[in-house]
């Protein structure tokens, strides 16, 4: 049943996770890749950008929708699409969960999304356009829209619970799982969650390229973040999906492998010019105290900080500015890292992926690096993880997230071993044996 | 206007080609249904569009739903082509 108001003895916890990323299809090759600072960004190859001021990107190489869905499937849907539904059965297979052994309203999908399936989108309008309506596809009406991904995953797996779609950029990755973790505490047992995006086409690009926020530096180097050097971002494909569950129902069917929990979030949003810098950092400030006052923790118990990393002075800037007021003294000590440097910005994946990285970091010890970060810019204040990794006892980590137009999130994770024991579950087979919590 | 008649083969390269069915996924007898194959209604307005693009055939939305088997799509194409030609 769904409440209208979140319990406090349900608790959201992330027990799968899929990942297609630039440096890295599954969880084994990205984390390989991310934790020796490889980076997946090259020179655009899927259409010839020699016309375009960024060059740079990073793509997801050696991705075959048909290896993951059928067929008549990829004819419908986006690349965008594709990777979602790969990326949600590697995350469904992660956590031994079974869709068809479940209530179809028990389970509900709430995915991100900031540019839909913008590249089947281009071939139907170019199709309109050049040839006239009657010319464009019947799949364009289920393809291009920001819900599609979300709708998919939900028919292929039954899930028919709360279902969603969060647009809000650069944030989504955040936003999506506070979404999910929101459903999980009302009531709803399942939620598939995070985001991809699919934005390397000469459309998805030349709307990106409008922001003034690209590098056109055409060097796999190009995004540097904090550092003085910085002239912007390099886009990148591809993100995390993770599945939410409530922590009981988890232990009920016996899942053995529980990452952490999401503990806060918070979002703000600038209220200021949709694409200029604010006049400061106080909403950001305030998107990342809000998370902590969320998961009722202080600034000290942060071991790790995943920060958006804009690419740009200014707002590099105001983030180190936000990080400082919202941990006070802390900001200057703990580790910041940006494993974006390695993809490029995925919009709507990139701050789920920064999500799987700060689980990935709890479980294995070892905190990923900002890559070719080589001079952080004068008086930065802050500790960016710049070696090839570092080991780290991490219990509790940050993640930052902007979205373009104003938006700010943060999200606080912690590990699971490190969370509160349970209420004594009454009933159900042994699951004490199976879970170490 | 002379033109090969609207056969078998044309409505399963369509199907393969426009709808994303692999060729084995087709059955040899044309009196399978759409229903059958699992095209929902929304690969029938495919099938439409595909077919009203590739032949210049003109059909109605109530005469496509009213389709149930290859064999009355096919049969529809070529009478429409031949009103068409006559005309």
């Amino acid at each position: 049943m769904i409440t209208s108001v979140p319990r406090r003895d349900r608790r959201a916890v992330i027990t799968g996770i899929g990942v297609i990323a630039p440096n890295g299809i599954g969880t084994d090759a990205w984390w390989a890749a991310t934790t020796a600072g490889t980076s997946g960004i090259g020179r655009i190859t899927r259409f010839d950008p020699s016309r375009y001021a960024t060059q740079f990107a990073g793509e997801v190489d050696g991705f075959e929708a048909v290896d993951y869905i059928a067929r008549r499937l990829t004819m419908q849907t986006d690349r965008w699409t594709w990777m979602g539904l790969a990326a949600a059965g590697m995350a469904l297979d992660d956590a031994s969960f079974r869709p068809a052994e479940h209530d179809p309203y028990s389970m509900g999908v709430i995915t991100a999304s900031s540019s839909g399936g913008n590249e089947f989108g281009q071939v139907e309008i170019q199709a309109l356009w050049s040839k006239g309506a009657s010319h464009v596809g019947a799949y364009q009406s289920i393809a291009w829209f920001y819900a599609a991904t979300t709708g998919q995953i939900s028919i292929r797996y039954g899930m028919k619970g709360a279902c969603g779609v969060v647009v809000s950029e650069g944030a989504g990755g955040l936003d999506a799982l506070a979404h999910g973790r929101r459903a999980v505490l009302r009531g709803v047992d399942t939620i598939v969650s995070g985001g991809v995006e699919a934005p390397i086409g000469p459309y998805a690009l030349t709307c990106q390229m409008a922001t003034g926020r690209l590098s056109s530096i055409a060097e796999a180097t190009a995004y540097r973040p904090f550092d003085e050097r910085a002239t912007g971002y390099v886009p990148g494909e591809g993100g995390a999906i993770l599945l939410i569950e409530d922590l009981e129902s988890a232990r009920r069917r016996g899942a053995t492998s529980i990452y952490g929990e999401i503990l806060g979030y918070g979002a703000t949003h600038d209220g200021h010019h949709p694409w200029s810098l604010p006049p400061d950092a106080r909403q950001l400030t305030r998107a990342v105290a809000l998370a902590l006052r969320d998961a009722r923790i202080e600034p000290e118990e942060i071991d790790v900080v995943f920060a958006d990393g804009a690419g740009s002075r200014g707002w590099d800037d105001l983030e180190e500015q936000a990080l400082h007021a919202a941990l006070g003294a802390h900001a200057a000590n703990v580790p910041v890292s940006v494993p974006k440097t390695m993809t490029g910005r995925m919009y709507a994946g990139g701050a789920s992926l920064d999500v799987a990285s700060a689980l990935f970091s709890m479980r294995h010890g070892v905190i990923p690096p900002a890559v070719h970060v080589d001079r952080p810019a004068a008086g930065c204040g802050l500790d960016i993880v710049r070696e090839a990794s570092r080991a780290a006892d991490v219990r509790t980590a940050l993640v930052v997230a902007r979205g373009y137009g104003g938006f700010n999130s943060a999200l606080v994770l912690r590990r699971t071993s490190d969370c509160p024991s349970p209420p004594t579950p009454t009933g159900g087979p042994d699951e004490s044996s199976t879970l170490h919590l | 206007m002379n033109q090969a008649p609207f056969t078998y083969d044309d409505i399963k390269h369509i199907l393969v080609e426009r709808i994303g069915f692999t060729a084995d996924e087709v059955p040899d007898d044309v009196d399978t249904s759409f229903r059958e194959l699992g095209m929902d209604s929304l690969a029938v307005v495919e099938l439409q569009l595909t077919l009203q693009q590739d032949y210049h055939v003109t059909i109605p939305d109530e005469d496509a739903h009213a389709m149930v088997t290859l064999r009355e799509a096919i049969d529809y194409v070529n009478r429409q082509r031949l009103v068409a030609g006559a005309a």
